[in-house]
């Protein structure tokens, strides 16, 4: 039975401490929205969808099996990728997709990744194209996901360049999971919020789009 | 626990305590009210946004672009396409029109948003006139890109994901 004369000190104490505690819950889920908000807006933006498309296109237009294999063929002369980080780098990643037999997990970061020493004449027009879009990484992986996203036990050791890029996971799990023949050409672009380029990693927004491509 | 009521003391902390937690609970709905206003136009904002972009990029698609040049002023951008046809894209501070298919309006909110005229640039890039040479090392591509940036400035803020941007991967033969 609560006394007639007022509240007391003590039950001042717990209504507030009741009403902190639910704001910040409710501030806490508020913000969070809105990250998750403002980080949708970089999946799939209709430039980036087209920018994705052309650049799709363009590589399709060569001999995208030899492109492929020109990757694959990399783990047989693992000393000749030269690579500045051994973590990331499509070496390690090739490498252990021989190693293993998995081939569904590519990741290209720069020129050589994808045209090795052929095609040179595209030399430049691939630097112009990969510095004037700001892209950061291409992935081909099979656009059924299910087994890439769960990045657990064998999935982590077979995914494990993916899983550790918590933004890719992150859009990864926003898409559907596709027919198995096919593949998603996954476009990593990473610009300041301005759209200029971000070269030490500070202030860089990820930006997302895939295309699918047919069975390579 | 004294049964005589609450003290000086005991009405100041707990006044001061209520007012932190007023304090946030202000703060709050105010970002609140400021996000879902700012909301409204910026996906009013982005729609118009995509409408221009999937309209303009079927073009490309479908036409094929051959080339695209900016006016002095800064306010047209003319395409041209393979098949021959031309179209315009006329702009203002608050409005795109697009030949005579279709025309949008950017809407205002409490920060000054607008198209950014002086700042629209177009970015074609084509093989070198050297590249008949054999030795060459300059640009050798047998493709041409167009790149097209029209940016919208929101008050103080430039974000990329307001701009409307238009591109183009095409055969070099077929673009000038």
């Amino acid at each position: 039975m609560l006394k007639k004369n007022g509240f007391v000190f003590v039950e001042t104490m717990i209504v507030t401490c009741v009403l902190l505690t639910s704001l910040m819950i409710v501030y806490g889920l508020y913000v969070s929205s809105l990250n998750t908000e403002s980080r949708y807006t970089r999946y799939d933006d209709p430039v980036k969808l087209y920018e994705s498309y052309y650049l799709s296109k363009y590589f399709q237009s060569f001999d995208f099996r030899y492109l492929i294999q020109n990757i694959k063929d990399n783990c047989s002369y693992s000393d000749q990728k030269i690579c500045s980080n051994e973590s990331t780098c499509i070496w390690n990643t090739t490498r252990r997709a021989c190693e293993k037999s998995y081939r569904y997990e590519l990741i290209w970061q720069g020129r050589s990744d994808i045209f090795g020493n052929s095609y040179a004449k595209e030399s430049h027009f691939f630097d112009f194209l990969w510095s004037s879009l700001h892209i950061k990484n291409i992935y081909l992986i099979t656009s059924d996901i299910s087994s890439v996203t769960q990045c657990t036990g064998d999935a982590y050791n077979k995914y494990q360049a993916l899983c550790d890029n918590s933004s890719l996971m992150n859009y990864l799990n926003s898409l559907d999971n596709g027919n198995s023949n096919e593949y998603y050409m996954i476009f990593e672009f990473e610009t300041k919020r301005d759209g200029t380029s971000c070269l030490n990693g500070s202030e860089c927004l990820g930006y997302y789009a895939y295309i699918t491509v047919g069975d390579v | 626990m004294n049964k005589k009521g609450i003290t000086l003391v005991e009405i100041v902390i707990s006044i001061g305590l209520i007012s932190i937690v007023m304090l946030f609970l202000f703060r709050l709905l105010t970002d609140m009210q400021y996000e879902r206003d700012h909301a409204s136009y910026a996906k009013s904002n982005q729609q118009v946004r995509a409408s221009v972009i999937r309209h303009v990029q079927e073009d490309f698609q479908n036409l094929g672009l051959k080339s695209a040049t900016l006016s002095e002023d800064k306010k047209s951008i003319f395409f041209t396409y393979q098949n021959g046809t031309s179209k315009t894209l006329t702009i203002t501070d608050h409005s795109l029109k697009y030949a005579d298919e279709e025309a949008w309006e950017i809407e205002k909110d409490n920060d000054d948003t607008k198209i950014d005229i002086a700042s629209i640039t177009i970015n074609g890039y084509f093989p070198d006139s050297s590249c008949n040479d054999l030795s060459s090392e300059g640009n050798c591509s047998t493709y041409a890109s167009y790149h097209i940036i029209i940016p919208i400035v929101t008050g103080l803020n430039s974000n990329v994901i307001d701009d409307i941007e238009f591109f183009y991967i095409g055969l070099a033969t077929k673009m000038s």
